[in-house]
């Protein structure tokens, strides 16, 4: 079960993962000890600074300031880390975002609709903003940026022009008959109004998460 | 006041609160490793946290000073609790007798 251990981030794990895996070989392995450690893992992912403060300390040689850099905006380690966590303080909360979106799509198509009527075309556009407001929160409490918050509220569009092009490419090389560019053009209009509809859904449901810390940078 | 200030330090825990006032007990006896602060809470409390949880707890108290890791050439580094850790236990402790004492009383008068 100390595979697990990888669910957590760099840091965390540098400081804690040999004691952790020291305390799994003591003990049997069970469905709730790994339930228990997707939860801390999820939990280190979102609250970097919880584990990370002391090993930023330790580098500088200043243990015994640990409290004073618990403020917020203070966490961090180092420059390498820092960026790679910039980036998943985007594709995280995007990929929660993305997996919402497609769920909900997913359970929408098994339900018994109508699925040739307008309405139900709709639907999953109603939901685009509960979405981007669920990807710009999560990313808010990485302490993202405003444009990392937009950015991970954006990933179903990133998503969806993703899918066309693997499309593209499915149906000129892979599918029996042949992609015309009537195919194209016809993928390629969904796929641009999703872009600018969606896209302005996801901003819309991100907005409300990206202005208090708009507010909180200016002097 | 300080011990208020004290007090919101465990509270802003969390889920992870109450491991945090567990281990914090734990420690009040002297420095532990996480198997052995497990088994002690175990003993004392009868719940056993699990692993991600009891990390989850001693990552934050540590962060906050709480609590600190002592160096050792073996790969189970023990804890041990810091003057700040034990104010706050000091002051989380007697807030709790005092919540106590007053529902003591009440049910007592009931």
């Amino acid at each position: 079960m100390t595979w697990l251990i990888r669910l957590y981030p760099p840091a965390w794990r540098r400081r804690y993962g040999a004691e952790l895996a020291e305390l799994l070989a003591a003990q049997p392995a069970s469905f709730r000890t790994a339930v228990d450690l997707v939860a801390g893992a999820v939990d280190a992912w979102l609250n970097p600074q919880s584990s990370t403060s002391v090993t930023a300390a330790n580098a500088k040689g200043a243990g015994a300031m640990v409290p004073k850099m618990l403020k917020p905006g203070s966490a961090g380690y180092g420059a390498n880390v820092a960026t790679a966590d910039d980036i998943k303080k985007v594709w995280l909360p995007g990929a929660a975002s993305c997996l919402s979106f497609f769920g909900f799509y997913w359970v929408l198509i098994w339900l018994p609709f109508d699925k040739t009527r307008f309405q139900f075309l709709a639907i999953p556009y109603l939901v685009l903003p509960f979405v981007g407001a669920l990807a710009a929160y999560w990313s808010r409490r990485m302490k993202g940026s405003v444009l990392e918050r937009i950015l991970s509220a954006l990933f179903p569009v990133f998503a969806f022009v993703a899918l066309f092009a693997a499309r593209v490419v499915y149906g000129l090389f892979f599918e029996g008959v042949p992609y015309t560019l009537r195919h194209f053009l016809a993928g390629i209009s969904v796929t641009l109004v999703f872009v600018v509809v969606g896209g302005l859904l996801l901003v819309l449901g991100a907005w409300p998460f990206c202005r208090p810390h708009l507010r909180g940078q200016l002097p | 006041m300080a011990r208020r200030d004290d007090v919101a330090d465990l509270e802003e825990f969390g889920r992870f609160g109450e491991p945090a006032l567990l281990i914090l007990v734990s420690l009040a006896d002297g420095p532990r490793h996480g198997y052995a602060i497990t088994e002690d809470i175990a003993s004392f409390a009868g719940v056993r946290f699990g692993p991600g949880s009891l990390y989850g707890a001693i990552a934050r108290l540590e962060s906050r000073g709480l609590i600190e890791g002592l160096d050792t050439e073996d790969r189970r580094n023990p804890y041990q609790l810091t003057a700040v850790g034990a104010k706050a236990l000091r002051a989380r402790l007697a807030s709790m007798q005092s919540v106590a004492k007053v529902g003591q009383r009440r049910l007592a008068k009931a």
